[in-house]
Order: C-alpha cells, then sequence, then structure tokens
C-alpha cells in the first residue's frame, strides 16, 4: 500500500522522498485545498469514503495509509 | 478652519461637488460611490435606518478642503465609523479636525472604537488603497492618493490591512482540483440567481450572507430590505450568473458573487452610471477582467472544498461572457481560509489596503 500511494502522490503532486512519517503540510507543503483533493483522488482511486470529521487526524503519510486500510476492511 | 455640518440641500451640493471636483482634476479614479451618498443624503435607501448619519466638509476661508461621513450603527455600535474620506492635498490639520469630530460623535454614542475605511457595511466598501495609487480602481473598490494615508499615518492610528490577487483565468489552475470538484458536484446543487423569483434568491442571499460572515470583522447583519435595494440596483448591470448559490440537499449552504469590472467601461475621474454601461451593450466594449465579489459558505459545510466549486461556477461564467482575468475584492490579511483560497487560484497578490482604527 505505501508503494501505491507514493505512486499517487508522485503522478499528483511530483513529490518524492515519501517515508511514513512524512507529514504532508510540514514535509511536502501542501495547501488545505491540496490536501482536500488528495482527499477526493483517494475517495476515487480506493473506493472509500472519508469522514470530514477524520481530517484533521491525518497528518502523516502513516495516519493516511492506516485509515485508508481500515475504510478497506469495514467495507468488505 | 472649521467642521461645518451638513444640513441642508445646499451644503450636500456643495459635498457633492466637491467630490465631483476632485476625483474629474485627478482623473485617476472612477468615483463609485456617488450615488450612494446622494441616496444616504435623501434618505432613499433603507440603509439609513437605524443609523446616525453626519456629513461634514471642513472649511479653510469658506473653501472645502476636506469632507466625510460620520456613521453610527446601532448594530456595529462599538465603532464609529469615518466614511468616504476625501480631501485636498497639504490639508493634516482639516483631517485631524474631522478625525476629532468622528471621536466627539463616537463618544456620544458610547463607541469604544473609531474607524476609518469601513463605509457604512462591508458592502459598500471596506479600506483605504495603500499601494499602486497610479492605477484606475477595480469597480467598487477604494480610490486614494497616498497622502490620504499619509494624514492617518501621523495620528497614531492602529492599521488592519487588506489584501486583493489577481490572476489569468486559464482554469488550468482550478482543474487541479479535478477530483474535488468531481465529488462537490456530486454532492451539491449549483444555482444562478432567478430575478422572476427576485423576493426568495434576495432572502436566500441575506440569509447566507449573515450567516457566513457571522464573527467577521466589522461585519454586522444585515436585512432583507437593505440587500433586496442594493441587489436591484447591481442586478441592473449584472447577468444572473453573477450571483450563485450552493444548495445541498435542497438547502442553501454558499454563495459567490463576481461581476465583470465595469470601471474598464470608465474612465479615471468620471462617475460611473448608466452610460458607461451602455458603451458595454452598444459599442461592443470588452471587459478583460472579473471581479470575484464576496464568497460565503455556511460553517457546517467548510471543510468540504466547497468553495472550490463555487469558484469552478464564476470560472464557468467568466469564459461565457469571454473574460479571462480575475481580480478579487480585498480579503483581510488576518483571514488564513480567504487567503489560502486565493493563493491557490491566483497568480499574484495585487493591491493591499489598510482601515485604521482607534480607541476612544
Amino acid at each position: 500500500m505505501l508503494d501505491e500511494f507514493k505512486k499517487l502522490m508522485k503522478e499528483q503532486y511530483d513529490i518524492d522522498n515519501i517515508e511514513l512519517s512524512s507529514n504532508f503540510k510540514t514535509d511536502f507543503d501542501l495547501s488545505s485545498f491540496d490536501f482536500i483533493e488528495l482527499i477526493c483522488l483517494v475517495e476515487e482511486r480506493y473506493g472509500i469514503e472519508m469522514d470530514e470529521d477524520d481530517y484533521k487526524s491525518l497528518t502523516t503519510v502513516e495516519d493516511m495509509i492506516t485509515y485508508i486500510q481500515e475504510k478497506l476492511v469495514s467495507n468488505h | 478652519m472649521e467642521v461645518i455640518e451638513v444640513k441642508d440641500r445646499g451644503q450636500q451640493r456643495q459635498f457633492l461637488d466637491f467630490r465631483r471636483k476632485l476625483y474629474k482634476e485627478s482623473s485617476l479614479y472612477v468615483d463609485n460611490n456617488l450615488f450612494l451618498i446622494q441616496e444616504l443624503f435623501a434618505g432613499k435607501t433603507s440603509f439609513v435606518n437605524d443609523k446616525d448619519i453626519y456629513a461634514f466638509n471642513v472649511k479653510d476661508s469658506n473653501n472645502i478642503v476636506c469632507q466625510g461621513l460620520v456613521v453610527y450603527a446601532s448594530d456595529l455600535s462599538d465603532y464609529i465609523q469615518l466614511c468616504f474620506f476625501e480631501s485636498l492635498e497639504g490639508q493634516d490639520e482639516a483631517a485631524k479636525l474631522l478625525v476629532d469630530k468622528a471621536i466627539e460623535i463616537g463618544k456620544k454614542h458610547n463607541c469604544k472604537k473609531l474607524v476609518i475605511g469601513l463605509n457604512g457595511h462591508v458592502n459598500y466598501g471596506l479600506g483605504l488603497l495603500c499601494d499602486h495609487y497610479d492605477e484606475k480602481n477595480t469597480f467598487s473598490s477604494a480610490a486614494n492618493p497616498k497622502f490620504y494615508n499619509d494624514y492617518f499615518d501621523k495620528m497614531d492610528l492602529e492599521k488592519v490591512y487588506l489584501c486583493t490577487y489577481r490572476s489569468v483565468t486559464d482554469h488550468t489552475r482550478i482543474e487541479r482540483y479535478a477530483s474535488l470538484l468531481r465529488k462537490i458536484k456530486k454532492n451539491y446543487e449549483f444555482r444562478s440567481f432567478d430575478k422572476k423569483r427576485f423576493d426568495e434568491y434576495s432572502k436566500i442571499y441575506t440569509d447566507l450572507n449573515n450567516q457566513a460572515f457571522e464573527g467577521h470583522r466589522y461585519y454586522y447583519k444585515r436585512n432583507y430590505k437593505e440587500d433586496k435595494e442594493m441587489l436591484k440596483e447591481l442586478f441592473l448591470f449584472m447577468k444572473e450568473d453573477s450571483l450563485v448559490f450552493a444548495f445541498k440537499d435542497g438547502e442553501p449552504v454558499g454563495f459567490v458573487m463576481w461581476y465583470p469590472d465595469y470601471n474598464e467601461l470608465a474612465k479615471g475621474g468620471e462617475v460611473f452610471g448608466a452610460k458607461h454601461f451602455f458603451r458595454n451593450i452598444f459599442m461592443g466594449r470588452k471587459i478583460k477582467y472579473g471581479k470575484l465579489m464576496e464568497y460565503g459558505v455556511l460553517p457546517r459545510h467548510r471543510k468540504s472544498g466547497l468553495v472550490m466549486g463555487l469558484l469552478d461556477q464564476v470560472y464557468i461564467a467568466m469564459q461565457g461572457h469571454g473574460i479571462q482575468n480575475l481580480v478579487s475584492s480585498w480579503i483581510l490579511e488576518e483571514n488564513a481560509d480567504s487567503n489560502s483560497v486565493c493563493q491557490a487560484l491566483c497568480d499574484e497578490k495585487y493591491k493591499r489596503y489598510v482601515v485604521y482604527e482607534k480607541e476612544i
């Protein structure tokens, strides 16, 4: 999943050097709109729906991947 | 030198003539406010209800050298406002006298602060220009020479800054948010203002404004009558797609207003009026910039990215009118959210404005 997510970030934002601990704001300098766009991309790519109330807790790549995995499990 | 309150028609005429002459002789700026001041004098607008409005000319040897309106609005009772300030150059003393008069009136109303640059309500203008002085103003935006700021800079006043942005609307900036826009279009419905349902849509506008801007610096609630009047005037030349609403499950949750920068049809020194609008219709004069006036989203919908959907509607409408470029209205520099929207979509920061405040 990390490799897949890295590919998505590279395609959308041309960002390399992505680690699990990478912070979307401080390491990638994503604006709030870039972040919401990323959420929408993730939703489309993985066929999940993400709750707006959860956005704030998704600060790192690890947070995001864990969240996606949990959503995929709960969808099944 | 004396501060004379404008009390009769003759003095009102002098007030307006001074303003006309000032604009004509400078030939820089378009006057978008003369008609509003005329309406205030005539009491022809419901805006004058619940407000105490005083107009003053400052005279030196019987010649007007400086002027302004002082407004007390009971719904913004902490502030006494000095609005529509205009002056000849080299009139520091006159400007100080006018400010002192505003403070005197403010104390009578138990106001806590004087504010200079708020024109009665944020809908009628906020801020004095503090850069790009040699450029014509966009429609309804502040226009003043540098020496106005020089007067107030010497008076030990606090400053609140505002900024604007501008951009070429090639649409690729917003297309970067394609996934977000798809989601927004799935979850929200967008509708333009419907003139056939004027009252209904005007009320939607007022309600959304009042909810979206609650707590915004200097904002106070508008009533239906005031906004209906304002929209009636705007829709004399605005098209319906200049005001777009977002609905969720049939409920209005956001709006955006833009219009072509009509000041491009006028020359510096002119008072904007119907003749300029006819230049657009009958002479086919093209307008290059669209002005993003305001947008608002109800608090519970703000994390959704809806504002991007609203701005997409603006881009679509602008392109439909053949307008290529965008300039924004003022944004308080302290408003991080709105600034981040414009930073995402616009090429550059543009003009800067300032509001002066003083505790009294």
